[in-house]
């Protein structure tokens, strides 16, 4: 067993005795001389060293002499022993180096504490004086305080739930001298005895701050002990073997029931909104201006929210470039980045992400782009825009999504009309070769002009099986080419549950 | 021709010629024994005699300081030391360590003393009270840091005829004295606050008024030593003219454990006040979050868009809202400082232009009181209600509110005056005031100088304690200092009483009659 000592009960005493301390006789010529307390109870050699090791030195009185007279547990005030008792802390900021506080928000702790065992503690307080004047002017200076008890205190530590007891005068001995008539010793000793209710505790624990920080509940129909078909179909018979133990993995519905709902939260409820390496907070009820699923670059509508709203309540404390973001994805990975404030706009955030986490660009091979392959310069509607019109004159290598067709007529390289009226057919004039013939494209394709020509690099009508990455460098999102159109790979809405914070 | 007989009803030559023998059997083989003769109970003053401890016409052995409980406590030695010589069976000393945390040896000496020796050096027979001195029994080698050696007093529980001090004239030579040793306490106070070494010589007793002192010698005033600076008649030993505080050790420092039992108490108090400064709990060291109806964090920075800077003071440097209470709770957590260790400011009036969430504690408010401005207003925070635990004259609980009261109490309005102070200020002679000087802090009235006055004041209606007010005679006018800085502009209220009245007062006492009804 590991070796423990808080010296509760030493600390008792040291209270006791100051509470005794401090007290006075007056002499008749006013002079004030103050009591000594101290324990009664000390050892051979340091009584020797405090009479000067002399036979000579001679003893003072008034005094007063503390000492532990009984200890026994307290059976009446025994609760639960399993009890443990959490707190939960924010503690301002320190600086180690100055050794002082902040009044910035620290670290943020749990603390639990086993029930305390209870006990009672009783002190013999042996006062000597040299006559009964002094005795009197003693005791009453003490007995009024007991009225009818004390309140002591081990520590002001906050998290210590023991260390505050009361003590109680419970007998008063007036006098050692059996019979009370001629003295015949310099000293008479009066005698209070004290009891005091105390706890004796075992250490607690320190754990970071544990409050809740994401709730994900799921919702599940649950008469049927297999998961449904769909989830096998989805999930995989691994997660969701037939007639498997029960399973409640956060976002995934455990065996033994359809999954209706999954309701996700986080602190405060807040989404956020992911772009272009920034994160924003939204209300939990706001919603951008284009959903996930669009080209478009959605923008918030709300009122800004600074970061430090959710900061300060999480637990752990942010630090730039090492507190984390977790995006989960629908396929239960998560995308990770480190994240800073930004320090002229506190309601952005800068992510940093780890590469490692979210999907590399889709390298679309070509002479003509060799620097960066799995990316395209920009999303343009080919119907409104073209090189030298709205967008830059055309360079080897760029690259563009297009939203429309380009010249997706049967009669291109043809003739249009009817003969005997007929003439070449021209597309339009924003979208030519060099040598004058007309490229074409079907929306949702990349295309790229290699010096002399527009040629499409990724032909979307011919993808319908690839799942492809992308990144628009003018936009600086990447988009995922999920068979059917293009959405945006990551980055976009996160609602609440969907996200979290690792400080 | 006369019986035989040793016996004679007189104290004949037989007598005398053994007694003489006797005596010089205590000159030969005896030890020295210095006499430290008691003189009596020290006579309380006027004010302090009542009729069970009465003052007495003169000071004698024969006085009982304390007629109800039979004790003299507060005894007075002859400062001059008699040398007898004594006998007495050297025993072995065993130390008893008892409980209570002090050795009892079974230290005690069965002396005998030659009778007519002692009455003719100490002038009276040995008294119950008397100290004995043994030379022989100084210890050089004490473990101490003094270099003077202990010195080994005893004190005198009783005195008998010795037994074996019985000649065949059946008359006795000797007395027996039960001897104890000596215990640093008020009864021995007189002889072991004297001073040591070679400065026992110097001293010259209990202050005397009467007496013309020169300079080095030592007296003894209200339990304290002082060195004579300057010759000197009349004045008293606090004069610092012709007296300075005497800095040498006393017989009390070397002799007694008290200074070593007084630093063993400070430290354990010390430690005890380490472990709980003050009542109730420390969470100063916490952070309170300020938080809204949704209980997320509030904000107070610029790119908070809610906030209108038109309509309140902000902080720009200011990020977190500043909580409206504390986000702790539990028993005596208030401690009358702001949340997150903000600076606030202290005094008796708010400031002006203060700034939202701005915190301030109003010191005269007892406990003191702890404001937040909110809006518009100051809204109390919290009240100052942890207070040291250790007994000091400072502490303030309900009961030491009681115990630890200088206040004073002014009856009996005899005049009274309001100005506001300028750097100086001058009246006219229809005013109460005649003047005022806000560098001395002296206002000076035109009521007759008396010494029981007291004087109320007020400055700008907030009372000044008592303590911070002097009362002066200046040219046979009343005036007082104030002890605090008066600022212009403030309103200046004073009042002068004919009664002063402390406080403070013994429930026997309180408000007894004054006179015989």
């Amino acid at each position: 067993m590991l070796h423990f000592y808080d010296g509760q009960i030493r600390r008792y005493i040291t209270q006791v005795i100051r509470l005794l301390s401090n007290f006075s006789v007056k002499y008749s010529d006013g002079t004030l001389v103050r009591v000594p307390v101290l324990y009664g109870d000390s050892d051979r050699q340091a009584a020797h060293i405090l009479q000067d090791n002399s036979e000579n030195k001679i003893g003072a009185a008034p005094r007063m002499a503390v000492y532990i007279f009984n200890l026994e547990q307290d059976r009446t005030r025994l609760a639960d022993s399993s009890y443990v008792g959490k707190m939960h802390i924010r503690e301002r900021e320190y600086d180690a180096e100055t050794d002082t506080y902040s009044s910035s928000q620290g670290y943020r702790y749990t603390v639990e504490r086993l029930m305390p065992t209870p006990y009672k503690i009783s002190f013999k307080v042996d006062i000597w004086s040299t006559s009964t004047d002094q005795k009197l002017q003693i005791l009453e200076q003490l007995l009024v305080l007991f009225n009818p008890s004390l309140e002591i205190q081990t520590t002001d530590n906050y998290i210590d739930w023991t260390s505050l007891s009361t003590v109680e005068l419970t007998q008063l001995t007036f006098s050692n001298r059996s019979i009370p008539i001629g003295a015949n010793t310099n000293i008479d000793i009066a005698t209070l005895t004290l009891e005091a209710p105390i706890y004796l505790s075992p250490p607690v624990k320190i754990k970071q701050l544990g409050v809740i920080t994401e709730i994900v509940a799921s919702v599940i129909q649950g008469v049927d002990n297999t998961p449904s078909l769909d989830l096998q179909s989805e999930f995989g018979s691994e997660l969701f073997p037939s007639g498997s133990a029960k399973s409640s993995m956060a976002g995934t519905a455990p065996a033994g029931g359809n999954l209706l709902n999954v309701v996700k939260t986080t602190i405060g409820g807040f989404a956020i909104l992911v772009i272009n390496g920034q994160a924003q907070i939204m209300e939990f009820n706001e919603h951008v201006s284009a959903p996930n699923d669009s080209l478009d670059i959605p923008q918030r509508q709300g009122t800004p929210i600074n970061w430090r709203v959710l900061l300060e309540q999480h637990p752990g404390k942010y630090k730039a470039g090492f507190s984390k973001l977790y995006l989960k994805q629908n396929d239960f990975t998560e995308v990770v980045g480190t994240i800073s404030l930004n320090a002229l706009n506190e309601t952005y955030i800068t992510i940093n992400y780890d590469a490692d986490t979210f999907p590399t660009n889709t390298e679309l091979s070509s002479l003509y782009r060799p620097g960066s392959p799995g990316t395209f310069d920009a999303i343009i509607d080919p119907t409104r825009v073209g090189p030298g019109h709205g967008i830059a004159a055309a360079t080897t290598g760029t690259r563009y999504l297009i939203i429309e067709s380009i010249n997706t007529s049967p009669n291109v390289d043809g003739s249009v009309g009817e003969s005997p009226y007929t003439w070449a057919y021209d597309g339009p004039d924003a979208w030519k070769n060099a040598d004058g013939s007309d490229p074409v494209a079907g929306e949702n394709d990349i295309i790229e002009y290699n010096g002399s020509a527009w040629i499409v690099i990724f032909d979307a009508s011919q993808s319908q099986d690839l799942l492809i990455y992308q990144t628009n460098i003018y936009t600086g999102v990447q988009y995922k080419w999920n068979g059917q159109s293009w959405v945006k790979s990551f980055e976009g809405e996160y609602r609440a549950g969907t996200w979290r914070l690792e400080l | 021709m006369p019986r035989l007989s040793l016996y004679r009803p007189e104290k004949g030559n037989d007598y005398k010629f053994i007694d003489r023998q006797v005596s010089e059997m205590f000159q030969i083989g005896g030890t020295d024994v210095y006499v430290h003769k008691y003189l009596g109970p020290k006579n309380p003053t006027d004010a302090n005699a009542t009729a069970d401890q009465p003052q007495y016409a003169t000071q004698s052995e024969t006085n009982i300081q304390d007629l109800l409980l039979l004790e003299n406590r507060d005894r007075k030695y002859d400062p001059d030391i008699y040398r007898c010589r004594g006998h007495y069976q050297v025993q072995n000393i065993d130390f008893n360590l008892s409980q209570f945390g002090i050795f009892i040896d079974n230290d005690m000496i069965m002396m005998v003393v030659h009778i007519n020796d002692w009455i003719k050096i100490v002038g009276r027979k040995p008294l119950s009270g008397d100290v004995i001195e043994l030379p022989h029994l100084k210890d050089e080698f004490a473990l101490n840091g003094f270099d003077v050696s202990l010195p080994r007093y005893y004190s005198i529980d009783d005195v008998g005829r010795a037994s074996e001090g019985f000649s065949q004239t059946w008359y006795p030579h000797l007395y027996r004295l039960k001897l104890k040793k000596v215990i640093d306490s008020q009864q021995f106070a007189d002889i072991l606050t004297k001073p040591t070494g070679a400065d026992q010589d110097k001293f010259v007793g209990d202050y005397d008024a009467t007496k013309t002192y020169v300079p080095g010698q030592i007296v003894r005033y209200n339990g304290a030593l002082y060195q004579v600076t300057a010759g000197t008649t009349g004045n008293d030993p606090t004069d610092a003219n012709f007296f300075d505080g005497y800095g040498g050790t006393t017989l009390q420092d070397i002799l007694s454990t008290r200074n070593k039992d007084l630093q063993i108490n400070d430290g354990v108090i010390a430690q005890a006040e380490a472990d709980a400064p003050k009542s109730g709990f420390e969470t100063g060291q916490f952070y309170n979050l300020a938080v809204d109806e949704y209980g997320n964090p509030l904000l107070q920075t610029v790119d908070e868009s809610n906030l209108d800077a038109s309509m309140t003071n902000l902080d720009t440097s200011r990020i977190n809202e500043r909580p409206m209470r504390d986000g702790y709770s539990g028993y005596l957590l208030e401690d009358g400082v702001a949340p997150n260790g903000v600076n606030f400011g202290h005094g008796i009036n708010f400031p002006v232009n203060p700034f939202e969430g701005d915190f301030f504690l109003r010191t005269d408010f007892f406990p003191n009181r702890l404001f937040r401005y909110t809006s518009t207003r100051w809204t109390k925070y919290e009240d100052m209600k942890r207070h040291p635990l250790t007994n000091t004259d400072t502490r303030s609980t309900q009961k030491t509110g009681f115990i630890n009261n200088t206040d004073k109490t002014l009856l009996g309005k005899v005049n009274s005056d309001t100005f506001i102070a300028k750097t100086t200020n001058t009246f006219a002679l229809t005013d109460q005031t005649s003047a005022f000087n806000r560098t001395t802090g002296i206002v000076t009235t035109r009521t007759a100088y008396n010494s029981t006055y007291g004087v109320k004041l007020f400055v700008d209606r907030n009372i000044m304690p008592q303590s911070k007010i002097q009362i002066q005679n200046q040219s046979g006018f009343l005036a007082f200092k104030v002890l605090d800085a008066i600022d212009v502009g403030q309103r200046i209220e004073w009042s002068i009483y004919s009664e002063v009245i402390e406080q403070r007062s013994s429930l026997s006492k309180a408000l007894k009659p004054r006179a015989d009804l």
